[in-house]
């Protein structure tokens, strides 16, 4: 009896050290609060709408993750007084997106900034984020010449002010390109002077069967613009003849080449013509037997 | 009739055989099916668990199964054509050997295709041959080849049956035989009376036929060879391998031919129709053919050997190396292409037993040369095979392979057994009918269209 | 700075579009099915012109090309009209990481052991140095195993992919042993996910898989209809695999796009083994002015591995 109770007492101790404050400690995790990060993009689309993506997460790096059916409050300044826009609720990858249609009359500083502000007002175990982005509302045009059967593309960046009139904007970074099935492929990078940039095209670029292109005019991720894209059409493209021409000796298609059925016919046929021959043969031997036996 | 008379008292000599089974017959056969059945075991399991349990993997995709497919229907193509040669030659010695050619190459038509059906993936699928074929692939001309030589060999040996169903039927009561087998005897004898009219139509049915089956055993044979050789695979991707493929065979049916002739003798007490002559013939046509293989071989690997290309190398290399094919290929090498000249080319050895014993290493060997053609190719492709599984690299084959290739020999053997059981293992009347009595019918008509000249 | 910034967004956008594919497809790859409740922000809120907030669906994909499904059937034995897909693999850049591998294993609902894509380790001649060489099905232009494939389960398309149709398969493994890259696999083991004639089986997909039949790389033409990379190109964390048009004269790895024609031109691309005259449409770029030692690509190796992959390229 005696030994068990030597060896239990430091077994009842290292079960108190051990038990009582791996409880304390989880305790105290669940009141600290986890911190959150906010991230807000602006993009103007091709077809001139607005458009603001917000990610809530937590963490950084590989473990970063997405928060989800959390409430972001959106909202903007208009002359000093804060407004509210709208309240979205983020998806499964914590992402949440409003499209703003081109026509909305968002407001703007007397700078020609807009702002928005998005508000995360935490949760039980996640901390409070907000973040607030500004822009100023850029305008492209793309028009297509063609000087001395040189082919240019013309890009003009503005922004309207107060009174609707365009006002040039300068040293603006765009990237021109093609659209291809995955991507854009870019061709060049040029910085509008005077709110206009020319850019050379170049003729060998692929289009489809018809030589159509869908050009690309893009500024990426610019502090005062946000990202914007624009996009125009045109048959610039080198004419790309999708039939393709079969190799003459392949075996790949469906359809054997004509000199092997003609083989695979003529011999079987030999083969099988002198088979039924020799049944034929045989068989008379039966005949010739039911002759006998009627004469005898 | 003198040779009716003599064909009747030959098989009253032998009735022994053909008469109701005894014990011991009832015992070999249950054997043959127990290993039989043990393979079915294996099969169903391969088909319940699938072919993982096999030693094929994504590398060496064709094992022993294709080994023994190629094997096994070398000798049907081998039976058919030396059976078909002999016949149309009018070759007189060769006339008893002609129903052990004729069932060689049926049997083994119909026990080799089973491997290729379990070499399949989704064997349950094979109607999709039929569904969407393509002329171009090799084993849609394999499938054509199989199933019209299938149908041709099985007819021909109808045919050379026929006489000795008829003699069977006319002798049926001084045997001791079931009802039935009477009965079947009348119906498969189709009537024929030994007239002289039917005995030319006949004639001339098998001299169509074996003038038939040369050519589709050559070519059905060819057909199976370029199942390899239309592969880019180093080591199969050579205009060789369809010669060689006929060659092999017919090597390995002279060596199965002998083997199953001595034990026939053996058996039943046959001294005076397989007679040392016939061993000494058929060594000796081992010993040529063991020549020819020889230089076919060495034609191949000289020029080979001279090859540099990196894969072309390392093929060869495996072939030559102690730690890898070494030992399998110098061993196999030996029996295929220079035993028969020792033991039989040369006087001091030569005796019935010693050729029987090099036929049957011959037989094995020639199955390794087909392993050692088959499986060291898939385990060199372009690629180094950089796999960490050993299995993956290396193939092995299971007990599940083994005890399948064992139970498609039993069947083979079980299917000899009954059929000696059912009509005698020599073709009686064949046998007996007087030299140059059956003419081809070609040389006849030309003969006399030139006397008339 | 600011291009960093862009990729790390561009990345975190592009997995959250893979999931948004994946469920809008039906259930496309089965393995990215995700049993979770849907969550409130499932919609997009629009601020129209006159300042009310409307909600819309969210535009699940965006369709590149039609019909966006995978094809199947006698569809799917076509091809994409106006297609020709090509793959650039920059040698110079892969360090074996296998993200393509387990990406790939992943989207096909493959085994751990099965690869479509396998990284090589290679050497070219006895002074040179060793390089990693990640290696899928070729799509050749005169594929050897679609030529000896007795049922046509195989077959070469007009948008240069060749496809298995699994459910005309016979598991025969000609083509496996025809295939001089070993660019093909069997399905030797029975898996519980595996389903014969399954009607939302397609060949783009090769979801789900059959027992017994045969398996292999199939460019993705599936994601391609939505304007998303393969699985391995779209994996690489290195940007080694190139995928594109040929038509379109543009390959990308999703970060760069660039022009086919003039980048195997000017790093002098190859293709592997042309002398087999198999045409294959996966482009090399030589392993020249690496970006890190191969040495790197051992890291997740154990010695007994390294020592396999060493022994197998080092010539007697
Ligand atoms: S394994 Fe399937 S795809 Fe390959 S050749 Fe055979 S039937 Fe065709």
């Amino acid at each position: 009896m005696k030994p068990t109770y030597i060896l239990s007492a430091p077994l009842l101790f290292l079960f108190f050290f051990c038990y009582v404050p791996t409880k304390t400690m989880a305790a105290t995790n669940i009141q600290k609060k986890t911190k959150t990060r906010l991230k807000v993009y602006y993009e103007k689309l091709p077809n001139s709408n607005k458009k603001i993506s917000i990610i809530l997460f937590k963490g950084s790096g590989k473990k970063m993750a997405g928060i989800k059916n959390a409430e972001i409050f959106l909202t903007t300044y208009n002359l000093e007084e804060e407004q509210v826009l709208t309240s979205l609720y983020t998806d499964a990858n914590g992402e949440a997106t409003l499209i703003i249609e081109a026509n909305y009359l968002f407001p703007k500083d007397e700078h020609g900034y807009s702002i928005i502000k998005a508000m995360y007002h935490g949760a039980d175990s996640l901390k409070a984020a907000k973040k607030q982005i500004k822009f100023m509302d850029l305008n492209i045009d793309i028009s297509f010449d063609i000087v001395d059967s040189i082919k240019l593309i013309t890009v003009s960046t503005f922004e309207i002010d107060s009174i609707g009139s365009k006002v040039p904007i300068s040293g603006v970074e765009l990237n021109i390109g093609v659209e291809r099935l995955f991507s854009t492929l870019y061709l060049s990078k040029i910085k509008t002077k005077k709110g206009i940039g020319i850019m050379e095209f170049p003729n060998d670029i692929a289009g489809d069967s018809l030589g159509a292109i869908n050009i690309i005019v893009k500024i990426d991720d610019d502090d005062d613009y946000g990202t914007i894209t624009k996009s125009a059409k045109n048959n610039w493209g080198t004419i790309v003849d999708y039939s393709i021409a079969p190799n003459g000796r392949t075996l790949f298609g469906d359809e054997a080449p004509l000199w092997m059925i003609i083989s695979v016919f003529v011999v079987l046929a030999g083969a099988w013509y002198h088979f039924i021959l020799a049944i034929y043969k045989v068989l008379k031997i039966k005949k010739i037997e039911q002759n006998l036996l009627q004469k005898s | 009739m003198k040779a009716q008379v003599k064909a009747n008292e030959l098989l009253l000599e032998n009735k022994a055989f053909i008469e109701k089974p005894n014990k011991q017959w009832f015992i070999r056969v249950f054997v043959l099916a127990v290993l039989i059945c043990i393979g079915l075991y294996a099969l169903v399991l391969q088909v319940i668990e699938g072919h993982l349990i096999t030693g094929m993997r994504d590398n060496v995709v064709w094992g022993v199964y294709i080994v023994n497919f190629v094997f096994i229907l070398g000798l049907s193509y081998a039976g058919a054509l030396i059976a078909g040669v002999f016949h149309l030659a009018r070759v007189e010695w060769a006339k008893p050997l002609q129903r052990i050619l004729k069932l060689i190459t049926v049997f083994s038509l119909i026990v080799g295709p089973i491997y290729i059906l379990l070499c399949l993936g989704r064997p349950e699928r094979l109607f999709n041959l039929f569904l969407y074929p393509r002329i171009q692939s090799p084993i849609t001309w394999d499938l054509i080849a199989i199933l019209t030589d299938l149908i041709f060999c099985v007819v021909y040996l109808y045919f050379t049956y026929i006489k000795d169903f008829a003699l069977l039927r006319d002798n049926s009561n001084s045997l001791n035989l079931y009802g039935w087998r009477k009965k079947l005897y009348k119906f498969l004898a189709l009537g024929y009376q030994n007239t002289p009219e039917q005995t030319k139509l006949l004639n001339q049915a098998l001299d169509i036929m074996a003038a038939i089956i040369i050519p589709t055993s050559i070519i059905a044979y060819s057909l199976l060879a370029w199942l390899f050789g239309m592969n880019l695979k180093v080591g199969w991707h050579s205009a060789m391998t369809a010669p060689f493929f006929v060659l092999s065979a017919v090597y390995s049916g002279i060596a199965l031919l002998i083997i199953i002739m001595w034990i026939y003798r053996k058996t039943q007490k046959l001294e005076k129709v397989f007679t040392d002559n016939h061993f000494l013939y058929l060594g000796f046509a081992l010993v040529i053919l063991s020549l020819f293989y020889g230089y076919f071989y060495f034609s191949q690997y000289i020029t080979d050997w001279y090859n540099l290309q990196e894969t072309a190398n390392r093929l060869l290399d495996k072939y030559l190396d102690f730690s890898q094919y070494g030992f399998h290929f110098s061993i196999a090498i030996f029996l295929v292409a220079f035993l028969p000249s020792i033991i039989i080319g040369l006087p001091w050895f030569r005796s019935i037993n010693s050729i029987v014993l090099t036929s049957v290493l011959v037989l094995a060997g020639l199955w390794v040369m087909r392993y050692l053609m088959i499986v060291p190719v898939l385990e060199t492709p372009y690629l180094p095979m950089q796999d960490f599984r050993e299995s993956w690299v290396h193939y092995s084959a299971t007990w599940i392979e083994w005890s399948l290739t064992i139970a498609g020999i039993s069947a083979f053997i079980l299917f000899f057994i009954v059929a000696s059981k059912f009509a005698p293992i020599i073709p009686i009347s064949e046998m007996l009918e007087k030299k140059g009595e059956n003419k081809l019918v070609i040389f006849y008509k030309t003969r006399r269209k030139l006397s008339k000249k | 700075m600011k291009d960093k910034k862009g990729n790390s967004r561009r990345k975190f956008l592009s997995a959250g579009l893979k999931i948004g594919v994946a469920t809008a497809a039906g259930g496309l790859a089965a393995a990215n099915v995700f049993e979770e409740p849907p969550t409130k922000g499932e919609k997009i809120k629009v601020l129209t012109t006159d300042g009310t907030v409307i909600e819309v669906e969210k535009p699940v994909t965006d369709c590149k090309i039609n019909p966006c499904v995978p094809a199947k059937g006698v569809e799917a034995r076509k091809g994409i009209p106006g297609r020709s897909f090509v793959m650039v693999i920059d040698l110079a850049k892969c360090k074996n990481a296998r993200k393509c591998v387990e990406s790939c294993q992943k989207g096909h609902d493959l085994l751990p052991d099965q690869e479509l894509m396998k990284v090589y380790l290679m050497k070219d001649n006895p002074e040179s140095e060793p390089f990693w060489f990640p290696k899928n099905c070729f799509h050749c232009d005169n594929p050897p195993c679609v030529k000896v494939c007795p049922v046509g389960a195989t077959f070469k398309r007009t948008d240069n992919i060749v496809l298995v149709d699994a459910d005309r398969c016979i598991g025969c493994k000609f083509c496996i042993s025809a295939c001089p890259y070993s660019a093909r696999i069997l399905n030797w083991a029975d898996k519980e996910s595996y389903a014969s004639n399954d009607p939302s089986y397609s060949p783009e997909t090769q979801v789900p898989g059959q027992h017994g039949t045969v398996s292999k790389c199939d460019f993705c033409p599936d994601r391609a209809r939505v304007g998303k990379l393969p699985y391995c190109a779209s994996s690489c964390p290195m940007g080694a695999i190139y995928f594109g048009d040929k038509n379109e004269d543009a390959v990308t790895n999703g970060e760069e796009t660039l022009r086919f024609k003039e980048l195997i031109k000017e790093r002098v691309g190859y293709r592997y083994l042309e002398e087999l005259g198999t045409e294959p449409n996966v482009y090399y770029l030589p392993p020249v002015n690496r970006m890190f030692p191969y040495e790197r690509g051992f890291s997740k190796l154990s010695e007994e591995q390294k020592e396999i992959l060493l022994n197998s390229i080092s010539k007697p």
